[in-house]
């Protein structure tokens, strides 16, 4: 009812009939907006050729309704209303009902202060409604930031209230077991369609806040991330009012400005503390071999909706709408730029490392459990190589390949010498045989390729070029691009940066920092990316120690002028978008963090091997940007406890 | 001359070209201190006063109404229907809370 419902009730009584949709009578869909259902234009067009696309500022009669008709790109593309907080009730309708269905467990776990969490959560939520104005004006006919009979931002809150209510009702029978179905999560992402919110990340930031309530330590920690964001505060320059969070929405910022800041840094710190405690809860219970169910079913799933999505312009409709997909889910079979395929993912990387994720999970439980893998099982692990392979994500491939050799060799070698000379040969197997066969940059030119792109998107027109129309960059005079006057101000301060240790440094090669990051980013086919990053990188020396606020690129993306501040182009590298927003400090904290959980579990090859998996992929991809991969990343964090008694001498 | 101009801004001998003022976007109007002025809206809601019957004429040409129209607000009615449901939520609560204190 959920699902076909909303599209079928608010038609037109069958006063009229709609006509069949052709190139010809385009006009007519034109001229009548908003009076016939989606449902009544389905019962006519099933067999027609269109594409569905969402006319999100649609006021609530016109919801669900066909709003307008166009030709473009060749095809005939239909608008379908939809209404920001029709949007939200629906679609938080129909995931609190799949919450419901997770198994309650015999053991609940009570969730103290919840109407006084309930609360501080919906000022939070209010503080990102009237921060991210200018993203919901576009959402919503009506939307505004004034809170004088504002009846729509009124019945935003109250719509999140009963969402937290009946959360908090859900939660406490089920806390034990929400674990096994973070795999699901690949499927159901849980973004709202015209909302720059996320319902798992508003419910996780909903237990964060009652645990919070309960414990000095989270207290602490609160009042110190309070005084980080009055640092970050303090760091804004201008407020950017909007930026396109495209297939980033539910889980970052689209503004910079105070509130923004405010709501982003304290509901991240919230979200983790959700998530830490699930983890805590639930993770000494643990059934291995049911979470691996879930994580391989996850995978052909995911695989499974790709491909209907694909197949038909209706499934793909419904299945960005119900699953709350970041971004609608491929429209054809055929690659992105003609190597990968993300199907419902925003990301093919992040997909891929998922699907490399399963296998080596899968792969270390039924080690650990000394069992065998079914023929189910093995059907399942199959399907997900086809969706690693259709992902085209060859560092996942790879790294996955390293880590099993790796884990088979701490497992069955027993003698040291040996054990370590293979380890280290596995380790520079796979680079010799890459820098060999594929790399085909010789070392001088990938020390300063990264350098060359950050140029290209510089606004640095005014080059002179010699007798031969050649520009200082293309003789490599690198340091004369940063001396000429007109640079200031043009090129970013990182790029800068970069520039100066490469032309400084005695023989232009190692140690010199620029030809490290250039010559590690060159064969992973990485240049480009990092080269632009380092070209819009432009921190002041206080936002490059402690960044410019939680999962917000707005000042990275808009802070300094450059030919690339159109489009989504992100970082590529899940710790370059940590730099941005925490700061080299923040990222040295959390490596300290992450490696003295490694030298604490040293012993524990399962947990080791996992995480490095993850930290190398981490290196060259976004994944981190998704809630999805985020949380996984969490879990591994705290995987620890999942294989703690696998200690492999 | 439009019927509906007489009935909201009175009777008057003038013959007003109102194209021609709503072509000329230096036309001043000139207030009349024996026009009572009127209060008029748009479909939106916007709201005008007008001091003459020149322009009380053509602003009412121009499909202003000296009535407010009324479009019906959804997000009120969605606001009533959500207020009532978190009061059912909240209810329950507040009544066993009531009752755990009474006992």
């Amino acid at each position: 009812m959920l699902i076909f419902l909303p599209w079928y009730v608010n038609g037109s009584n069958g006063t009229n009939n709609i006509a069949e949709l052709s190139t010809g009578n385009i006009g007519d869909f034109q001229s009548t907006a908003c009076e016939f259902s989606f449902f009544e234009f389905l019962t006519k067009n099933i067999n027609s050729s269109f594409s569905l696309e969402f006319d999100n500022p649609s006021s609530i009669n016109c919801f669900s309704k066909i709003n307008s008709a166009d030709y473009l790109n060749d095809q005939n593309v239909v608008y379908v209303g939809t209404n920001l907080n029709l949007d939200l009730i629906i679609q938080s309708a129909f995931w609190l009902l799949l919450l419901s269905l997770i198994p309650k467990d015999k053991r609940p776990s009570k969730l103290d202060f919840k109407n006084s969490s309930i609360l501080i959560a919906l000022f939070l939520l209010f503080l990102h409604f009237i921060s991210e104005g200018s993203f919901y004006n576009m959402n919503s006919k009506n939307f505004s930031t004034s809170i004088e009979s504002n009846y729509l931002l009124y019945s935003l809150l109250l719509t999140f209230f009963i969402v937290l209510k009946v959360f908090s009702i859900l939660v406490e029978t089920r806390i034990n077991n929400l674990l096994y179905f973070l795999p699901f999560l690949f499927i159901v992402s849980g973004a709202f369609n015209s909302s720059n919110l996320n319902i798992f990340y508003i419910c996780l930031m909903f237990v964060g806040i009652s645990v919070m309530l309960q414990d000095k330590v989270y207290k602490t920690l609160v009042v110190i991330n309070l005084i980080i964001t009055y640092l970050w505060i303090s760091y804004i320059n201008q407020d950017i009012q909007y930026f396109d969070v495209d297939k980033l929405k539910g889980f970052n910022s689209s503004a910079y400005n105070q509130n923004s800041i405010f709501y982003w840094s304290m509901s991240l710190l919230f979200v983790v503390f959700g998530f830490l405690y699930i983890c805590k809860v639930s993770l000494k219970n643990i059934e291995l071999n049911k979470l691996k169910i879930n994580f391989l079913t996850s995978g052909v799933l995911v695989i499974f909706f790709s491909l209907i999505s694909a197949f038909n312009p209706v499934i793909n409709f419904f299945t960005y709408y119900y699953f709350g997909l970041n971004k609608t889910a491929s429209k054809t079979f055929d690659p992105v730029a003609g190597n990968a395929w993300r199907g419902i993912s925003p990301s093919a990387e992040a997909i891929g490392e998922f699907f490399a994720f399963t296998v080596l999970f899968t792969l270390f439980v039924t080690v650990y459990k000394k069992a065998k893998l079914s023929i189910l099982e093995i059907c399942l692990l199959l399907v997900n190589l086809y969706g690693l392979y259709k992902s085209n994500n060859f560092a996942a491939a790879t790294s996955m390949l390293v880590v099993i050799v790796l884990f088979f060799i701490f497992l069955k070698i027993q003698n040291q010498k040996t054990k370590y000379t293979l380890v280290i040969f596995t380790i520079l197997f796979f680079p010799i045989i890459y820098f060999s066969y594929f790399n085909s940059y010789d070392f001088n030119e990938s020390s300063r390729k990264l350098i060359k792109e950050g140029f290209t998107i510089s606004n640095i027109e005014y080059l002179d070029t010699n007798e031969f129309g050649r520009t200082p960059i293309d003789d490599n005079r690198f340091y004369e691009v940063i001396l000429n006057t007109n640079s200031k101000d043009k090129i970013s301060t990182s790029l800068n940066f970069l520039v100066e240790e490469y032309h400084f440094s005695d023989r232009n090669g190692i140690p010199n920092i620029t030809t490290i990051i250039s010559s590690i980013a060159t064969p992973i086919n990485r240049s480009e990316k990092w080269g632009i990053f380092f070209g819009k990188y432009n921190p002041s020396f206080e936002t490059f120690l402690f960044g410019t606020g939680s999962i917000n690129l707005a000042d990275y993306y808009f802070g300094h002028a450059s030919k690339a501040n159109f489009g989504l182009i992100l970082p590529h590298s899940s710790i370059l978008s940590y730099l941005i927003f925490f700061g080299v400090f923040g990222l040295i904290l959390l490596l300290v963090f992450i490696f003295s959980k490694f030298y604490l579990n040293k012993d524990n090859i399962y947990y080791v091997l996992l995480n490095i998996y993850f930290l190398i992929n981490l290196l060259k991809s976004d994944s981190l940007l998704y809630l999805n991969s985020f949380l996984l990343f969490l879990l591994l964090i705290n995987s620890n406890k999942i294989f703690k008694h696998s200690k492999v001498q | 001359m439009d019927t509906e101009i007489y009935k909201i801004c009175g009777e008057s001998d003038l013959l007003p070209e109102l194209e021609k003022i709503q072509s000329d976007p230096s036309f001043v109007f000139e207030p009349d201190p024996s026009f009572n002025p009127i209060t008029l809206f748009n479909e939106i809601g916007d709201t005008i006063m007008v001091n003459s019957w020149i322009e009380c004429a053509n602003y009412v040409n121009g499909g202003w109404t000296n009535f407010l129209i009324e479009t019906i607000n959804y997000e009120k009615y969605l606001f009533f229907i959500l207020g009532l449901g978190s009061m059912m939520l909240i209810f329950p609560e507040i009544l066993k809370k009531i009752k755990e204190k009474e006992s």
